[in-house]
């Protein structure tokens, strides 16, 4: 193979192995909107939360990095169940905005309590050895543990999400939840804990991102936002239908930004938003929406 | 666009005590005007910070209180206005004057394209794809290195903004040296926006539109009944906000005389703090934003030296207030005693059947 | 005592006042027939027993426990069920998982292999998103998926309402296997005639008020038609 066309070839590999951790930032941000239409705008900054908790457990309490994920899961989880149920459900209603400004302003309380706890430094997991390791691929090409590992997450967390909708008594409830909430009061679902799980499965699913975010590349307070953006425009490239659909917008997020960061390493970010623009242009439902609505 | 036409008469009932609001409100206008006179630097760059971030709340409110467009992106305009500016002064080398009306034209004219990408997301989703097209802007002016300055920025030398028109005039006549002058020339630019801004947006409020952009909010399904193109009555508004954002921008950025990307497409700073004014005074009025701009300067008295925890501060409050009272500390205010100082409420009755309001209560 | 009261019921819609005062009393395995035209306030009521639209304490009272203002979905832990209005099928899910998701708080006598057997087009569709099927079965999966939650009183909301007659006749045949497993019924009927064919008593509404209340073969034609229209 010509050594330019194994150059590309890394490229789109790297692409796609970005695009698996884009999509565990995405999953969560797809699965509260898709069962109760809301947006939250402090889920780049809950990610990093996550990231910091981790970081606090493995640093300061001496906690192997491993041990810290496992446990800053079920943390997020009830974390996300208690801001749904006590702050987040009192916001829902036919008005778009008290959920919006609510989780905006819940955003810039997260960034900065993060700043006055944490400092502006930028930080990493310590994973020790892990993160040293590459697989080789053949005809020269490598690809990191963990960015391999990161996809290999994302369609893990995807697979047991589905599991879970498709195949138990609390999946139906969150499908008929999304489907028509006033119905599904009828059937004797109470809504408002449904959605608390949904959240607490969104912020766990947070917090597998963190740990990858924070083993491959560095984070700091003011990361968050451009998080959200990233997993948002994975949601809409790959339209508000499934999480196979979240997988694939990833994928083109995370493709579009090497391929850009190959030609001009200025232009990584500005090749995503690019990317997005030019998806939302053309097929404006993404590219596996929903049947109904 | 002729949207707030003075011509076109007050179509429906009209409010008392117009004319002691109007006269009360030209006083405050008039003293306001005059008080370089007496006031020392300090002061006067404190309420050029208050004017310019209450302007920009005006518009924010227009958006989202009005016209029921959510937008976390509106520092697109602040900053695209900000490097018009720069480029008109920098490369062109206009009046830095003349530079802050190309920004809030540089501005509505980019707001069309972007428009058409934002508006194809509903409700919430509209938010974050403004926030992407800030980032856009922001990442394509990084890449204008020889000309602005790339990621780094830069700044308008003494040689531009002292051959600013008028300043030798102010120079003169308050008997002050150029710095204090190009104080006292920013603050009446400020002072010019707001009032321009204020009456604008009254004045939109006011007209045929204005019901219109209240039966979209109300109900987007019952204002296409009933015949308002909200399509075009978006994209009306949307367009303005940013002319006047975009003139603000300019504005700010003239009186720091320095720019760069992450500053001038900052979002805390330029929407996180406007929302912040106009949740916290109440949103969907025109006095909200006044009461939440008074908020935010009193506050940064006393917290501004606590720093990350003026905005810890600041976003609690914002979402305290939007849960507990939605309408804001002005409509607890308005709502108590009744007062309203400038009323756009009025009542619309259809076949003498259904009585729509148009006023947020 | 009653399986189900209502004491001076009202309901709003904002500032609209949809009922005033409405107080009846439905007995255990009776059936109840809510007759009015267009408007008169059928619906709302039904909702409001539900816990769909709001109401005060002291309203209702359901198998002795005051259940004014409750949440729809603790009613249907009491055995209070809905049937809604243009059956409001879960179009992600299919037939059977709509039926599933019927027993999700409460369930009983009636199970899957029971509802097949009461509409056994239902079992031959069964993996079917629920969308896809006609009218008529829709009607039966919404029936069903009622079902599936045991109800003691079950509130029917216009399940004729757009079907054809041969089609309304299957549905209702399914009644009387309902009402053998003990279930009370409420249903809302435009359709005057087959109200009375099914009811033990009937009540009849206009405009937000109760005009008459009485058993079907009492009634005369008259009387009926004055409390319909108001008249």
């Amino acid at each position: 193979m010509p050594a330019a066309l194994l150059v590309w070839l890394d490229t789109v590999i790297q692409g796609i192995l970005l695009g698996g951790l884009y999509a565990l930032y995405a999953t969560g941000l797809s699965l509260i909107f898709g069962i109760m239409r809301l947006v939250n705008l402090a889920h780049g900054d809950l990610i990093i939360a996550a990231a910091f908790l981790i970081l606090a457990l493995a640093q300061f309490a001496g906690v192997d990095t491993l041990l810290a994920f496992a446990i800053a899961v079920p943390v997020m989880f009830a974390l996300g169940y208690l801001l749904q149920r006590y702050l987040l459900n009192r916001t829902l209603g036919e008005d778009i905005l008290p959920p919006l400004l609510v989780t905006f302003g819940l955003s810039i309380v997260i960034q900065n309590g993060l700043l006055e706890g944490f400092s502006a430094d930028t930080r990493r997991l310590p994973i020790g050895s892990l993160a040293g390791i590459s697989v080789p691929l053949g005809g020269g090409i490598a690809v990191g543990i963990m960015p391999l590992l990161s996809l290999a997450a994302a369609i893990v967390v995807i697979l047991g999400l589905n599991q879970l909708f498709y195949r138990t008594r609390l999946g139906r409830a969150l499908r008929a939840t999304s489907d028509d909430t006033g119905t599904a009061q009828l059937m004797g679902i109470n809504n408002q804990n449904i959605y608390a799980i949904a959240m607490g499965l969104a912020l766990a699913v947070c917090a597998v991102a963190a740990f990858f975010l924070g083993s491959r590349s560095t984070f700091d307070p003011t990361t968050g936002p451009a998080r959200l953006i990233y997993a948002f425009e994975a949601v809409i490239v790959g339209g508000l239908g499934s999480l196979w659909g979240t997988l694939a917008g990833g994928f083109v997020i995370g493709v579009a930004q090497t391929v850009g960061a190959r030609i001009n390493p200025e232009w990584q970010i500005l090749s995503g938003h690019v990317a997005f623009l030019v998806v939302l242009i053309l097929r404006p439902r993404g590219f596996f929406p929903r049947a109904f609505d | 666009m002729t949207v707030a036409s003075s011509a076109s008469p007050p179509p429906f009932t009209a409010t008392h005590g117009m004319a002691i609001r109007f006269t009360a409100f030209a006083l405050v206008a008039a003293a306001l005007l005059f008080l370089p006179i007496f006031a020392g630097r300090a002061l006067l760059q404190n309420l050029f910070f208050v004017f310019t971030m209450l302007s920009l709340a005006q518009y924010w409110n227009l958006l989202a209180g009005y016209a029921g467009l959510v937008s976390v992106g509106q520092q697109a305009f602040v900053g695209l206005g900000a490097y018009a500016l720069f480029a008109a002064a920098l490369i062109a080398g206009l009046d830095p004057l003349l530079g802050i009306l190309i920004g809030g034209v540089v501005a509505a004219i980019l707001a069309l394209p972007t428009a058409l990408v934002v508006f194809r997301l509903r409700g919430a989703y509209f938010a974050i794809g403004t926030w992407v097209a800030a980032e856009v802007f922001r990442l394509v002016l990084a890449q204008f290195k020889t000309t602005l300055g790339g990621g780094t920025g830069t700044s308008l030398g003494p040689d531009i903004t002292n051959q600013m028109f008028g300043l030798k005039w102010i120079a003169a006549t308050f008997d002050v040296r150029t710095p204090a002058a190009r104080d006292i020339a920013v603050y009446w630019l400020a002072l010019a926006l707001l009032l321009g801004t204020m009456a604008l947006v009254y004045l939109l409020l006011r007209s045929r539109r204005g019901l219109a952009l209240a039966a979209i909010r109300d109900s987007e399904a019952a204002a296409v009944s009933l015949g308002v193109d909200s399509f075009r009555t978006r994209l009306a508004i949307y367009v303005i906000a940013a002319f006047g954002t975009g003139m603000v921008g300019a504005l700010i950025y003239l009186q720091k005389a320095r720019v760069s990307p992450d500053a001038a497409f900052s979002v805390t700073d330029w929407t996180a703090y406007v929302i912040f004014i106009v949740v916290i005074g109440g949103i969907g009025t025109i006095e909200g934003p006044i009461v939440g701009a008074i908020v935010l300067y009193f506050l940064q008295d006393y917290l501004a030296h606590f720093g990350t925890w003026y905005l810890i501060t600041l976003g609690t409050l914002a979402a305290a207030v939007m849960l507990v009272a939605p309408k804001g500390l002005w409509g607890l205010f308005a709502q108590r005693f009744d007062v309203h100082v400038f009323p756009v409420r009025r009542h619309l009755t259809i076949s003498g059947t259904e009585e729509f309001e148009s006023k947020p209560d | 005592m009653a399986l189900l009261e209502t004491h001076d019921l009202t309901a709003f819609y904002g500032d609209f006042q949809a009922l005033f005062g409405i107080s009846i009393a439905v007995e255990n395995g009776e059936t109840v027939a809510i007759i009015g035209a267009n408007g008169a306030g059928k619906s709302t009521f039904l909702k409001t027993l539900a816990g769909l639209l709001p109401s005060s304490p002291g309203t209702i009272r359901f198998d002795g426990a005051d259940i004014g203002g409750a949440r729809a979905f603790d009613n249907v832990a009491r055995g209070l069920v809905l049937v809604p209005e243009g059956r409001r099928l879960f179009p992600s899910l299919s037939v059977e998982e709509n039926l599933l998701v019927g027993g999700h708080r409460r369930s009983g006598r009636w199970t899957l292999a029971r509802i097949y057997e009461l509409f056994p087009v239902l079992a031959e569709r069964r993996h079917q998103p629920a969308t896809t099927l006609s009218g008529g079965q829709q009607q039966m999966c919404a029936i069903g998926r009622a079902l599936m939650a045991d109800p003691r009183l079950l509130l029917c909301d216009e399940i004729s309402l757009g079907l054809a007659p041969i089609v309304i006749r299957d549905i209702y045949a399914a009644l009387p296997t309902i009402k053998a497993e003990g279930a009370a019924v409420i249903i809302v009927e435009q359709d005057i005639v087959q109200a009375l064919a099914v009811s033990d008593r009937v009540y009849c509404f206009q405009e937000g008020r109760m005009t008459l209340s009485g058993k079907p073969g009492e009634l005369t034609r008259d009387a009926i038609h004055a409390a319909y229209f108001g008249i």
